[in-house]
């Protein structure tokens, strides 16, 4: 495989800041498909997107908020089969919830992005999001005991 | 100061703002806004421990979730080439062990001249010394502070994995016991390096944890004890989780019995109640 070129300081930041953060955005990639194959295609091509403008995510004040922001980007390219893989009762409560509902939730209560990150990774106003949050835990409390 | 809320209908604003009700960040007039959105008397009491644990079962569930080490590798490969990569991981481990080193040496030398310096003591008033036992609430909370205060070089280990970290204390030659580690932290506390510390008297693994929204770090230290070693303290219990509090001016210190033989201890600025749920939290799995 053919492997670009990039400053010593890029690729470091790939590895240090980056690829460590690869489980959260694998997670967030499996709220939003329930599927661990559709998931880590996702992951695969958020890399790959951020690869491509490594200095835009450098320029991040949270590295991760970019990698989530291409994995949702992702996602409506790799739909494929829901409820693949991992933990049935983490699948059966987020199939109870919309993706928007179940993204947030995983994006804020999960992988610690702030509300106002999530927005930005969803694309959507903060208000929408806080809307989707309050949805999702809703349904996180009453669900709770299925974890 | 109090975080701005957006204007949403009352049924959402509780829910959407609940965690930073429970952390007393929002104004008063919002908060009273929360309570009311969660119902009178102790009914928000009883909804935010409800969210509080199904929050942390949802974060434990994900942990479940994780890459394989070669799919990690094959993003890495995305920018950079993997015999590269090997090379420079030889590079950062010589330079680990020879950071590693000096550090041993560092402390070999404090350690001789302060022995020495007893010695001295001891012949200079004819008086015999028994040798001082390892006083971990002492050493581990100046080890804390200095790490805060001059952190440069003081973690053999800099790196926010943890399964890294777990593979580093696993595989950390001579240590007598096995280190605990809390794989799994609330909200944005991440791991920020590991250490182990030779005391001569005691072997201590030391895990970094950093949070950069509050721009804080705590410490967690494990090594051989028993609860017995420590001076008697307050004792609390949560969900059947035993700990014992300590505090100076300036840190909070829990300490628990993370294995039949290993002593951890968490120490940082967080409430005594704060650590406490951190360690249970890290300890269910």
């Amino acid at each position: 495989m053919a492997v670009r070129r990039f400053a010593e300081d890029a690729e470091d930041f790939f590895v240090e800041q980056l690829c460590t953060r690869a489980d959260h955005v694998y997670r967030l990639a499996f709220a939003l498909t329930l599927n661990i194959d559709d998931a880590r295609t996702c992951v695969e091509k958020a890399f790959a997107a951020v690869v491509n403008d490594l200095g835009a995510a450098q320029r991040a004040s949270n590295p991760l908020v970019p990698l989530a922001k291409a994995c949702v980007e992702a996602f409506p390219t790799v739909r494929g089969g829901g409820g693949k893989g991992g933990s049935s009762r983490l699948i059966a409560l987020m199939k109870s919830m919309s993706a928007d509902v179940r993204g947030a939730v995983v994006a804020v209560d999960g992988i610690g992005l702030s509300a106002r990150e999530a927005a930005e990774v969803f694309a959507m106003p903060e208000k929408r999001l806080r809307e989707a949050l309050a949805e999702g835990r809703r349904r996180l409390v009453a669900g709770d005991a299925r974890l | 100061m109090a975080q701005q809320t957006l204007d949403l209908a009352d049924k959402d604003f509780a829910w959407a703002y609940l965690p930073e009700f429970l952390d007393g960040d929002l104004s008063s007039g919002d908060g009273a806004r929360v309570e009311k959105g969660l119902g009178a008397g102790d009914a928000a009491t009883n909804v935010g421990q409800e969210f509080q644990a199904a929050r942390g079962k949802l974060q434990l569930a994900l942990q479940g979730y994780y890459l394989r080490e070669d799919e990690v590798m094959k993003l890495h490969a995305l920018i950079q080439d993997p015999e590269v990569r090997v090379t420079k991981e030889a590079e950062k481990i010589a330079a680990s062990q020879r950071r590693e080193t000096r550090g041993t040496m560092m402390r070999l030398s404090i350690l001789i001249a302060f022995a020495a310096a007893a010695i001295f003591g001891v012949f200079y008033v004819f008086t015999p010394r028994g040798a001082e036992a390892f006083d971990a609430l002492e050493y581990l909370g100046y080890e804390a502070l200095m790490m805060d205060e001059d952190p440069e070089g003081r973690l053999n280990l800099p790196t926010t994995d943890i399964r890294e970290i777990a593979k580093y204390l696993d595989s950390y030659p001579g240590l007598e016991f096995k280190p605990f580690v809390l794989r799994s932290m609330p909200g944005a506390w991440e791991p920020n390096g590991a250490h182990v510390i030779d005391y001569e008297v005691a072997k201590v693994a030391v895990v970094k944890y950093a949070n950069a929204e509050l721009k804080e770090t705590l410490y967690h230290f494990s090594f051989a004890g028993t609860m017995a070693d420590l001076p008697k303290a307050q004792v609390g219990k949560e969900k059947g989780f035993e700990y014992q509090t300590y505090s100076s001016d300036q840190l909070n210190i829990v300490a628990w019995q993370s294995a039949p033989d290993v002593l951890s201890l968490i120490v940082g600025r967080r409430s005594a109640p704060e650590l406490a749920g951190m360690a249970r939290l890290g300890s269910q799995l």
